[in-house]
C-alpha cells in the first residue's frame, strides 16, 4: 500500500477558522485517500526546516499532499513545494515558483501585466509611480501577501486625494497595497487537468444579496468564514449565466 | 468584470480550497459529475504524471 504524506500547517493556539477549516479539509482528503486504497499520514509543516526534512526521510513516501497554506502569513509557502523540489519528491499543488509568485499579489498582478492579462491599476512598495485611476476615487487596500480575505473589511475601501498621500500610506504599511476598485460583477474561475486536458470548470459569479446601497460589495473575511455575519449570509455563488460569450471570453483568457 | 464589460484578473490561487462542502473547486467539479473522490484521485493522477523538478 502506497504511503502517502499529507503536510498541512501547524494550527496556532487560537486558530482562526480558515486555519479550522484547513485541518477539516486535511480530515476529508485523508478518508477519500483510504478508500482510494492509499495509505495516508497527516504531518505539520512548520518552519523548522529540519524538523520536515525529518519527516519527508521518515518513510518512503510515494508522494506529498501538500496543503501548507500559511507560513508566517502567506510569505513563504513557497518553501514548502522548494523543499519537495530540493528532494525530489512528487507532490500535489503548484510548483514554489508558481507559489512565490502568486502569494505575492504585486508579482502575481507583474505576471498578469506581462502575459499582458489585463489587471486592476495598483501601488506597492515595489511600485515606480502612482496611476492616475488611483487618485480621488474609491480603492481598495488589501494585504499584499495573505490569502482567504484575510486582512480584508470594509474599511479596506478608501480614498487618496493624491499620488503623494497613497506614497505615504504605502510607506507607513508596507504589507499593504492599494488597487483600483472595479465596481462590476466578480467571477471565480477554477482549471484543472482532466484525463490530460486542461479543463475550465464550472464559472461561479459572486451573489450580494440585499447589500444597501452604501456598502462595498467586496468578498471579505466575514463573508468566508464569520457564518453569523451579514456577509456570510447575504453573499452567495451562482453557476446559472445569460451572457455565454463572457463565458467563452473568460474561458479563453484563463486557459 | 466593469460596468463597460472589461474583465479584470485580479488574483491566482494555485492551492486551491479541497473542503468538500464550501470550496470552490469540490463545488465546480460537483456541477461536472466529479465527486469529491474522483478529484482526489484525479489529482493524485496528475501528481504521478509530474516529476519534482530542481
Amino acid at each position: 500500500m502506497q504511503k502517502i504524506l499529507i503536510f498541512v500547517d501547524q494550527v496556532s493556539q487560537t486558530p482562526t477558522k480558515d486555519e479550522i477549516d484547513t485541518r477539516r479539509e486535511a480530515q476529508e482528503i485523508k478518508n477519500a485517500l483510504l478508500t482510494l486504497g492509499y495509505d495516508p499520514i497527516t504531518s505539520f509543516f512548520s518552519l523548522n526546516l529540519e524538523k520536515n526534512i525529518e519527516i519527508l526521510k521518515s518513510e518512503n513516501w510515494a508522494l506529498v499532499f501538500n496543503l501548507v497554506e500559511t507560513l508566517n502569513s502567506n510569505i513563504m509557502i513557497h518553501i514548502a513545494p522548494l523543499l519537495f523540489e530540493l528532494y525530489n519528491m512528487k507532490y500535489s499543488g503548484g510548483h514554489s515558483q508558481a507559489l512565490f509568485i502568486t502569494s505575492d499579489k504585486g508579482y502575481a498582478k507583474k505576471a498578469f501585466i506581462d502575459a499582458k492579462i489585463r489587471t486592476a491599476d495598483y501601488y506597492s512598495k515595489n511600485s515606480k509611480r502612482v496611476s492616475k485611476t488611483l487618485i480621488g476615487r474609491d480603492v481598495i487596500v488589501k494585504p499584499i501577501n495573505d490569502e482567504a480575505s484575510s486582512g480584508i473589511t470594509d474599511l479596506s475601501i478608501m480614498k487618496f486625494s493624491s499620488a503623494q498621500e497613497i506614497k505615504n500610506y504605502i510607506k507607513f504599511h508596507e504589507t499593504l497595497f492599494v488597487e483600483e476598485y472595479i465596481k462590476g460583477k466578480e467571477y471565480n474561475v477554477s482549471v484543472m487537468k482532466i484525463d490530460g486536458k486542461i479543463t475550465v470548470l464550472p464559472i461561479a459569479q459572486m451573489q450580494f444579496i440585499d447589500f444597501p446601497a452604501s456598502k462595498p460589495k467586496i468578498l471579505n473575511y466575514s463573508s468566508k468564514w464569520d457564518e453569523d455575519s451579514f456577509e456570510y449570509k447575504h453573499t452567495s455563488r451562482t453557476f446559472d449565466y445569460s451572457d455565454s460569450s463572457l463565458m467563452i471570453e473568460l474561458r479563453e483568457i484563463t486557459q | 468584470m466593469d460596468k463597460k464589460g472589461n474583465l479584470y484578473f485580479l488574483e491566482v490561487n494555485p492551492l486551491a480550497g479541497l473542503n468538500p462542502i464550501d470550496s470552490d473547486l469540490p463545488i465546480m467539479c460537483g456541477l461536472k459529475d466529479m465527486e469529491y473522490q474522483r478529484l482526489i484521485d484525479s489529482i493524485m493522477d496528475s501528481v504521478n504524471f509530474r516529476l519534482a523538478k530542481l
